[in-house]
């Protein structure tokens, strides 16, 4: 069953993490998000705006979905990270890889 | 007179009838004992088999004492190595001073600082993705990559180069998935030129003597991410009296309060005003509470 919050938006799938990203809840971010990718979608945004928090653990689930999606053809990107999750994506160099978007349409548009 | 059957006078049939039941009731007395006899041959093979099964589970609690000793005996063992690689603290030239407590007894931090030849000196705390024995080992091995010199064509003064090598050596799907972030840092003397590079890793903080704090990172993926990243060079200035503290997540990444973290900014401006890295721990241990920190600690204090 996939507990994640996500939805298909101009055919991205658009996952919305609620509050955190840590160890704790980690793996099923990733095993839900992996679920997702596996259902077709290849293009996945994570949409931050409920999250408060990504610890390294919740950075290590992007990157391998970010990876699945990019093996499968597609890529990934991050749109509307509030101020605290936007520090920790700048200092693991992942708003460089991956690009940080101010609107779901940014996005969408930067994914192509 | 004509015999008569018992059966026929009324006392007769009375006492046939009695005796029929009589009859009945030692069949089913006969039964019950049979029952009980099989119940009590199933209650002693079941208390013979609950006492072996008691027995077994007796010596296989025995067992996994004794390799839960070996274990932990081991992990000891492990961490002694981890921390015997650690550099001793430095008198001068600069001085150093550092603290490292797992959060577990096993943590993926480690740090170093070497002389590379007589007027440059490299200095550089990792993190490796995770904890437990496995970030050990590939933090343990990182740092040894590190102090011995051993990449390939790279000129261990220019930090970029040292990063991009390293991103070449150690990519995650062969090293069982895991990455490292790491900050790596040369200053030479003659010049009091610093040249640094960061991967994935928090800033790292100088205190300048005037008073005033920069904080240094360059961008970047975390070691073995992905491949073919070139990480830069950046380049400063550190003085005589100035400090320079390098740091993990761990040190900062504490929640304070239900929803609440502990912001880099806080530790910033803590470690300006505060020359111990005892009190900083101190004071992180303050804000999270009961109970061990979540991520390792780690900091690393140079004074110039």
């Amino acid at each position: 069953m996939i507990n994640l919050n996500h939805e298909i938006s101009v055919g991205c799938l658009v996952l919305k993490p609620s509050r955190r990203i840590d160890s704790a809840n980690a793996k099923a971010f990733e095993d839900d998000a992996h679920a997702l990718l596996d259902q077709g979608p290849v293009k996945v945004i994570i949409d931050s705006t409920d999250l408060d928090y990504i610890s390294s653990a919740g950075l290590r689930v992007i990157l391998t979905t970010a990876k699945k999606a990019k093996a499968a053809g597609g890529g990934l990107t991050i749109a509307c990270a509030t101020v605290n999750v936007k520090e920790v994506l700048v200092v693991s160099g992942f708003d460089g890889i991956f690009g940080m978007h101010d609107s779901i349409a940014a996005a969408v548009a930067a994914l192509g | 007179m004509k015999a008569s059957p018992a059966s026929s006078t009324p006392k007769a049939k009375k006492i046939s009838k009695n005796l029929a039941r009589v009859a009945a009731l030692e069949a089913e007395l006969s039964d019950l004992r049979a029952e009980f006899d099989d119940l009590e041959l199933l209650y002693q093979v079941t208390t013979e088999h609950g006492e072996a099964v008691e027995n077994q589970l007796a010596a296989a609690n025995i067992e996994l004492l004794q390799t839960q000793m070996r274990l932990s005996e081991e992990l000891t063992e492990a961490t002694n190595y981890i921390f015997s690689i650690l550099p001793p603290p430095r008198d001068g030239g600069p001085r150093t001073r550092w603290i490292l407590e797992p959060s577990t007894e096993l943590g993926g931090d480690s740090f170093g600082y070497h002389e590379i030849d007589a007027d440059h000196i490299a200095f550089y705390l990792l993190d490796v993705c995770g904890h437990g024995v496995g970030a050990a080992l590939l933090s343990v091995t990182a740092i040894n990559v590190l102090r011995s010199a051993a990449l390939p064509m790279t000129d261990f003064r220019d930090p970029g180069a040292v990063l991009s090598a390293l991103n070449e050596a150690f990519p995650m799907e062969k090293q069982n998935n895991m990455y490292f972030t790491i900050w790596y840092g040369v200053h030479q003397r003659s010049s009091r030129q610093l040249r640094y590079a960061s991967a994935g890793h928090p800033p790292s903080i100088l205190c300048k003597r005037d008073g005033e704090v920069q904080t240094l990172s360059t961008p970047g993926l975390a070691i073995g991410m992905m491949p073919d990243i070139v990480y830069r060079t950046k380049f400063g200035e550190i003085m005589e009296g100035d400090r320079l503290h390098l740091v993990s997540d761990g040190t900062y990444e504490v929640e304070t309060a239900p929803g609440e973290m502990m912001a880099f900014a806080d530790l910033v401006e803590k470690l300006r005003v505060t020359k111990e890295p005892e009190l900083v721990l101190e004071w992180v241990r303050g804000l999270n509470g009961p109970g061990a920190l979540p991520d390792d600690f780690s900091l690393l204090t140079l004074e110039f």
